[in-house]
């Protein structure tokens, strides 16, 4: 027993002198990108969710009326940074606008940024999660797992989003800590068909065009169900989906 | 008590992981990687260069040092206890168990992106005074008669004069650029977010909610040492069901850290300066009551300067640390934080 300690300890001893700096530049192999199994940098997408509107004070199914909501979001995402275990993190932004604003959930002004991080990059399979801040609907801070599976030009993504209610503020609450908000759980398939390449910065970066297909299932639901009254949204599952240009 | 020979057991199978970490990637790389140039790697070495690269990257694993000039992602859980810590108040009996997570991101984006943005603020404030904008206001007024009445209408305008676009202001803002961008990609930099709740790992467990964060760039000194300061906030409420009070806690301000590094261990002291209440109004935040779910609470307020030393240590993937708390150091109490987590 002694002698494998020593030996570790001796190996790990009479390694040369090769700095931090070299060993994380031999394990990055400048892939940034994180969209579409690492192909893309952002997109630019349409976006629909079918939501569940209350008119009035009211905040129960029998006034609920169902209700489109169509939006664009520009979404761009990149993990520059190659860390000590093989990982990569980087960071994610989301901005965009859904119609009808004001009193819908789903619409009117959004954004997110958040941090990203990619402990598993294996081959075809990378597994990650972000972590973020956010306004649209309500000020909430988020948790999103994801994984990624890359065949070919084809990647399939599956994300799961999640707000904690005691991170949400909803507008025209008093803001304070110790306050619930809303719960929002947002599953989502993503399809990317990468195809053209091309040249980002006079060729230090490489990028690919394609397309970029989802389909969403957000719930929402609330400690403090009286809170639904604000936004005029009924608690619920809703769905969605989107079709954009990645790039 | 474990026998003798389970703990002999046990030593082994940890030997074993640790061989097996330098083993099984070298076994996947049957290719071996291109030496490239790297100048300093021993041409002559007689070990094989996956083997090096291996040991080299696992030392780099397993030091301090090194973790504080490489992008790294720590995520751990948090206990802590005792009197004296970030939302506590001086009387004894109001020692709150907070329980949470905490994040940190060390030589990422966050602070260099968060602190440009302050700094860029606060140029723009400072300089306002020379880039200057005046504005004359010119008036004129006439009089009429309406029936019985003089009616008296006055005009007044205003002319704006500003030195904006000339060369001492361009000047002035390609300065502050060059210095926004210098921030954004100076590499030594640390995140930390630090959340407290009453629902740990839906548990029901902690006094505490709330969060704390600091954005931090790092001076670099001798023997791998370093000095870390930035900007920080966070509140945070401890709730004290059986006494009817709770204590809300506001921190604002600016954190300083010491930074020790010796082999897999990082020693380090710190004190958050909190600044929270000192330039601005409080309002609403000195309420002297809270209600939550129907119960109304007795409130105390703090804005505590804590005093924090501590020691980290990195074994590989994984990440623990103890430290010892005071926001009351005068008073001699104490209290403790314990972390575990992971390193990705």
């Amino acid at each position: 027993m002694k002698k494998i300690l020593l030996l570790t300890l001796f190996l790990l001893g009479s390694a040369p002198a090769l700095s931090s700096a070299q060993i994380i530049s031999t394990d990055d192999d400048g892939n940034a990108q994180h969209y579409g199994g690492g192909k893309h940098f952002g997109s630019v997408t349409g976006t629909y969710v079918s939501e569940g509107w209350t008119p009035g004070e009211f905040a129960d199914a029998e006034h609920t009326e169902a209700r489109n909501v169509y939006g664009v979001m520009l979404e761009a995402s990149a993990l520059p940074l190659a860390t000590l275990f093989g990982g990569r993190g980087g960071f994610e932004l989301g901005t965009g606008f859904g119609y009808p604003g004001g009193d819908s959930f789903f619409g009117g002004f959004r954004f997110h940024a958040g941090i990203v991080l990619m402990p598993i990059d294996w081959r075809i399979i990378r597994v990650g999660a972000a972590v973020g801040v956010g306004v649209g609907g309500h000020r909430y801070a988020y948790l999103a797992p994801e994984a990624t599976l890359s065949l070919g030009p084809l990647a399939i993504k599956a994300s799961y989003k999640w707000v904690p209610p005691s991170t949400s503020r909803v507008f025209g609450e008093e803001q304070k800590l110790g306050a619930r908000g809303y719960e929002e759980r947002r599953l989502r398939g993503e399809l990317f068909l990468s195809l053209m390449q091309y040249e980002l910065l006079d060729g230090d970066l490489e990028s690919r065009r394609g397309i970029r297909f989802y389909i969403e299932r957000s719930e929402v639901d609330s400690p403090a169900p009286e809170l639904f009254a604000l936004e005029n949204l009924a608690p619920g599952t809703y769905w969605g989906g989107g079709v954009g240009y990645a790039f | 008590m474990p026998s003798h020979d389970a703990r002999r057991r046990g030593t082994q199978i940890l030997l074993s992981a640790l061989l097996s970490t330098l083993l099984i990637p070298a076994l996947a790389h049957a290719q071996e990687p291109d030496q490239g140039d790297d100048a300093s790697v021993e041409q002559e070495s007689r070990m094989p260069y996956w083997l090096q690269y291996r040991l080299l990257r696992l030392r780099s694993q397993l030091s301090a040092r090194d973790w504080l000039m490489i992008p790294s992602y720590t995520a751990s859980t948090s206990l802590t206890r005792g009197g004296s810590t970030f939302a506590s108040r001086d009387n004894v009996t109001l020692n709150p168990t907070a329980r949470g997570y905490h994040l940190q991101e060390r030589n990422g984006l966050v602070s260099g992106v968060m602190l440009a943005g302050l700094a860029y603020v606060g140029i723009a404030s400072a300089a306002s005074g020379l880039i200057s904008s005046d504005y004359t206001t010119y008036s004129s007024s006439y009089s009429r008669r309406e029936g019985n009445y003089w009616v008296t209408t006055t005009y007044t305008w205003s002319e704006k004069h500003s030195n904006a676009g000339t060369a001492a202001a361009e000047s002035l803002v390609a300065g502050q650029n060059e210095m926004l961008g210098g921030i954004v990609g100076y590499r030594l930099q640390n995140f930390e977010l630090d959340i407290y709740t009453r629902d740990w790992l839906q548990r029901g467990e902690g006094d505490t909610e709330g969060w704390r964060t600091n954005f931090m760039m790092m001076i670099p000194l001798e023997n791998g040492m370093g000095v870390e300061l930035g900007y920080g906030w966070g509140r945070a409420r401890s709730y004290f069901e059986e006494a009817g009070c709770v204590v809300s806690s506001q921190y604002s301000g600016i954190p300083l850290r010491v930074l020790a590094p010796l082999g897999p261990f990082l020693f380090q002291s710190g004190l958050d300066m909190n600044f929270r209440g000192a330039f601005e109004r409080l309002g609403k935040d000195r309420a002297a009551t809270f209600e939550q779910d129907g119960t109304t609470y007795r409130q105390e307020h703090v804005r505590p300067w804590p005093l924090t030393l501590s020691v980290q240590t990195m074994l590989w993937r994984l990440n623990l640390s103890a430290s010892v708390e005071s926001s009351r150091i005068l008073q001699r109490r104490f209290g403790y934080e314990l972390s575990a987590g992971l390193r990705f």
